[in-house]
């Protein structure tokens, strides 16, 4: 079973998420932090084979935890998707740069969240 | 057969959202009071807590977009552009534009508010639309007045590429400012690496601003975790070290500020250090407060519950309350059995053991559930600041016993009435300086909100040094409405009370400060719907005092059940003085009213069947009177008979109907049958009075 | 992966899903059955919480007569409508085939409807539902296929709404 990390703070937004990826076929196994802090924790003990982030976290944000992730060999090509309400572009560029694999712009549609995360999954997007 | 298990909760994802969002508005509303105090005080705004309240501003965007609430998500987002404006420089938060980001941050209240009692208000998207066009109009773009200063920074790539825009604003305006930038290394267990990471940041923050913090793995394998922090401070990188209490490997000097000693910058010659220290000592000063590491730690040792799962494990315990109590009553039958007697108290033994165990278990469930009043204290505060801007008046709040506790839902439901009852005394009650001097008062009013703990209440009163209430013209205006009769005898207390009269106003005209229709009847009908007692007294001239009264507790009761008919009644025993059994001469009739003698007092009767309109038995010959009192109205209570003392649970009556005349809510008392209890302020309230005739 | 574990987050599945023109559209709905006098409705099952036998009904003082009075379901108190009175029909006794069927309201709140009897559930497509023949202030919302013939979809709201008059 495919392992994703959701990175979210707001608790609403963090379930929400998880609901629709339980959507998903086939089923994943789905892990959440409601901090930056706790995906710092989860992502060296856990090969994840997606990882979700926010970036306006209040401990360290969503660019911080991707470059964490990114710097170590086991999630360096790891696929990531930015979940953001970013209003700003200079900031979504930025994520992209780090290695971000998509940046999906708060609200969007359950359709979308699940087509690009099964797409990222099955290898079918960059 | 379809039956749905009960584990569906309707409605959960919207209690979500309303929960998360009033939190993160209550934390808006903390931050803009600090901001308007700094601005008050002419202090620049602390960059941490304008990018906190931006932050802020933004979940509120994500949450209310992603419940397709547009016209919300549109505010948030207009929140938001004005912040962040601010925290980049781009803008100043000048005391307009800070008076439309309240007023944003109020609306969005009433939004939750409208939103918590079934939706949101037909006229709301206008009211949105034109706050919005004002701030459009308060923030139209200006250019970025960019800091110039950038240049080389010898730091870590890695570290400068995870920088968001914000961060690198603050980057640049620190440089300008001259500070030196460092960047601080921790090598930490992954385990624990929080406790030392908060510390470090704190120290960090009390001499200068954290600007960013980077983890990444660490060298000596999964265990460790490295966080190069970068920060901007006065201070070099020795005297940081020592601070810190850190080796001075660990801190990497990135870009030496202009008052470095050793900073190779030519600049730093050009200004004198004496200018320069008052300036740093108020920019450190600025920082330390608002560390946010304290709060993060505390979150993550704390537990959001939602109140209605503590009301599930108030009626397990209820429940199991009334399990303990057949139980005992098993135990007595066991004794009373020949040859069973020590088996009989054996298990009484053990229900006695089991009672005081439900006891503790009780009482931790009610302590859960307790918050101080500071948060509605709080708010109360800031709102006589606006008032005393808006209305003029000279007037402090005085605050005593916040930290009194009392059930979460009391506490929400005493905004309203506390808002009103401040809003009025300073509307109405305070003087204006000049009639004040002219009586000899200092051109200061005092309002006076206290809070204490008796006993299973708490009391909290409002008190002013105003004008006071003039009985004789409060009476007047009641007879003037047909309110009482103009025969009327009253005492100065029932006088001072008709001001909670529905449909009296000493006031004819509607003010925007206390106005929204109001009035203090629905202040006495919000706090008897808590149990609670709503009273004044006043001196004209010296001031008014407003007093309410409240049980800690809504969650358990201890209630009188009554019979009348076949139906049964919970009436909660704080209201009970007592009963009796009234002799055949003690009821009379006067009029069309009937009155119960009681130690030369004549209290108003009022017949539980004739009011419930209960058709069932037939009336007791000799029915028992229970005499009801809250504060100083009573009333006797005629029903058919006693059923005994139980603990009950008051649970609100869920249907369409939504508020039934004399009815508080309802319990299970364990049978499967659900029980009406009474709502003795409605009853007492609505019973004739008993004056003097 | 069990739909249900998701159901609760449905409103806000359905305000993002608004927003992506590419939406699923073939929607299956689940109704339940029940009957009035010898005549078929049904209401969607997502807002049905579960289904008791009526029992002894504590009285309400000051309320319409169509508020039978209330029952405590496991502690929690909700009262129980006279469904029969909704469409006009006289009042009778709760019989053996009697249930009352419990409403979930859209913020959470709890109603009890008094029925004759409660039947299946059905399950059709959204599209094969009808508009309604009448106009009934809105009771009734939509005509759905069983059998040879159709049952009226009654619309929650309106069931459970309360009008001062009665």
């Amino acid at each position: 079973m495919q392992r994703v990390l959701i990175v979210e703070d707001s608790q609403t937004m963090r379930e929400w998420i998880a609901a629709v990826l339980e959507e998903v076929e086939p089923p994943l196994k789905v892990d959440l932090a409601a901090s930056g802090f706790e995906a710092l924790r989860l992502l060296p003990r856990q090969q994840y084979d997606l990882i979700i982030t926010d970036i306006n976290m209040p401990d360290i944000h969503g660019l911080e935890v991707i470059s964490f992730a990114r710097s170590d060999a086991r999630h360096a090509h790891t696929p990531l998707v930015i979940v953001s309400t970013e209003s700003s572009e200079e900031d979504r560029r930025r994520g992209l740069a780090l290695g971000a694999n998509a940046y999906l712009v708060k609200p969007f549609a359950a359709p979308d969240l699940a087509r690009i995360v099964s797409d990222l999954l099955s290898g079918s997007m960059p | 057969m379809a039956t749905r298990g009960p584990k569906k909760t309707p409605g959960r994802a919207e209690r979500e959202f309303l929960s998360e969002s009033e939190e993160i508005l209550e934390r808006m509303r903390d931050d803009l009071g600090a901001c308007l105090e700094r601005a008050s005080a002419g202090a620049e705004l602390a960059p941490d807590v304008l990018n906190r309240l931006f932050r802020s501003a933004h979940s509120l965007k994500g949450l209310s977009g992603m419940f397709g609430l547009e016209s919300l998500a549109e505010l948030a987002h207009r929140i938001e552009d004005l912040l962040d404006a601010w925290r980049l420089g781009r803008a100043q938060p000048t005391p307009e534009r800070l008076a439309l980001f309240e007023e944003s941050v109020e609306l969005f209240g009433h939004a939750l508010e409208q939103l918590a009692g079934g939706g949101l208000d037909a006229g709301f998207g206008d009211t949105v639309a034109a706050l919005i066009a004002r701030i459009a109009a308060e923030n139209a773009p200006s250019t970025a007045p960019q800091s110039a200063e950038s240049g080389a920074i010898d730091a870590p790539p890695a570290l400068l590429r995870a920088l968001t825009e914000y961060e690198e604003h603050r980057l640049r305006e620190n440089l300008a400012r001259g500070r030196s930038i460092h960047v601080v290394t921790a090598v930490l267990q992954l385990a624990s690496f929080e406790d030392r990471l908060s510390e470090i940041s704190t120290a960090l923050r009390e001499v200068g601003e954290l600007l960013s913090t980077l983890p990444s793995p660490g060298d000596g394998g999964p265990g460790e975790i490295r966080f190069a922090l970068l920060v901007a401070s006065e201070l070099d990188a020795a005297s940081l070290a020592a601070r810190l209490e850190l080796s001075p490997a660990a801190i990497h000097t990135a870009r030496a500020g202009r008052r470095d000693p050793g900073a190779n910058s030519a600049s730093s010659a050009e200004l004198p250090r004496t200018e320069a220290e008052p300036a740093a000592a108020a920019d450190a000063r600025e920082g330390a407060p608002e560390t946010e590491t304290a709060t993060l730690r505390s979150v993550s040792d704390t537990v959001r519950v939602d109140v209605r799962k503590l009301d599930e494990l108030m009626n397990l315990v209820g429940e199991l309350a009334l399990e303990r109590g057949a139980l005992s009553e098993f135990a007595r039958r066991l004794g009373a059995e020949p040859g069973l007697a020590r088996l009989g108290a054996e298990l009484d033994k053990i229900h006695k053991a089991l009672d005081r165990k439900l006891q503790d278990l009780q009482a931790s469930v009610i302590e859960v559930r307790m918050v101080p009043l500071r948060q509605v204290f709080d708010k109360l505060s800031r709102v006589a600041r606006r008032l005393r801007l808006d209305l003029g008046k000279q007037a402090r709040l005085e605050i005593k016993g916040a930290d009194t506790e009392l059930d979460k839902l009391i506490v929400e439901e005493l905004v309203d009435p506390l808002m009103h009852i401040v809003r009025n005394a300073f509307d109405h009650a305070l003087e204006t300086p000049e009639e004040r001097r002219a009586v000899g008062k200092p051109a200061e009013g005092v309002i006076r909100l206290e809070a204490t703990q008796r006993g299973n209440d708490v009391v909290i009163t409002v008190a002013d040094d105003g004008r006071g209430i003039d009985a004789q013209r409060v009476l007047a205006k009641a007879i003037e409405r047909g309110l009482v009769p103009p025969t009327a005898q009253l005492s100065q207390r029932e006088m001072l009370d008709l001001v909670f009269a529905p449909g009296l106003s000493t006031r004819s005209e509607v003010t925007e400060t206390s106005g929204r229709g109001v009035g203090m009847d629905v202040v006495r009908s919000n706090v008897s719907a808590l149990g609670g007692i709503a009273s004044v007294d006043s001196a004209l001239g010296v001031g008014t005092t407003l007093t309410l009264t409240l049980p800690i507790t809504l969650a358990i009761i201890q209630a009188l059940v009554v019979g009348v008919g076949e139906e049964r009644y919970a009436i909660p025993l704080n209201a009970v003085r007592e009963v009796l059994i009234p002799g055949a001469d003690a009821l009379q009739r006067s009029g069309t009213r009937e009155l119960l003698a009681l130690r030369g007092d004549a209290l108003p009767v009022l017949r539980l069947r004739d009011e419930f309109a209960v058709r069932s038995g037939t009336p007791a010959i000799k029915p028992f009177a229970v005499i009801l009192g809250l504060g100083d109205a009573r009333l006797a209570l005629l029903v058919d008979r006693l059923e005994g003392q139980r603990d009950t649970v008051i649970k609100p009556i869920q249907g369409p109907v939504r508020s039934v005349r004399g009815v508080a809510g309802a319990t299970d008392l364990g049978d499967r049958s659900a029980v009406l209890v009474l709502d003795v302020a409605a009853l007492v309230s609505s019973a004739p009075r008993a004056e003097a005739a | 992966m069990s739909a249900a574990a998701s159901r609760s987050w449905d409103v806000l599945a359905r305000a993002a899903a608004a927003r992506s023109a590419a939406v699923e559209t073939r929607v299956q709905r689940e109704l339940l059955v029940f009957s009035l006098a010898g005549t078929h409705y049904a209401l969607p099952i997502e807002r049905v919480r579960e289904i008791v036998r009526p029992r002894a009904l504590t009285p309400m003082p000051h309320v319409p007569a169509e508020i039978l009075g209330v029952l405590s379901l496991r502690g929690e108190i909700v009262q129980v409508i006279d469904t029969r009175h909704r469409f006009r029909l006289a009042s009778v006794p709760p019989s053996r085939g009697s249930r009352v069927i419990v409403m979930s309201g859209e913020h959470g709140d709890v109603t009890g409807l008094l029925v004759d009897g409660v039947h299946e559930v059905l399950r059709v497509d959204e599209g094969e539902l009808r508009p309604p023949t009448t106009a009934d202030g809105g009771l009734i919302t939509a005509l759905a296929p069983r059998g040879e013939g159709f049952v009226s979809l009654v619309s929650p709201e309106h069931v459970v709404k309360f009008d001062a008059g009665g």
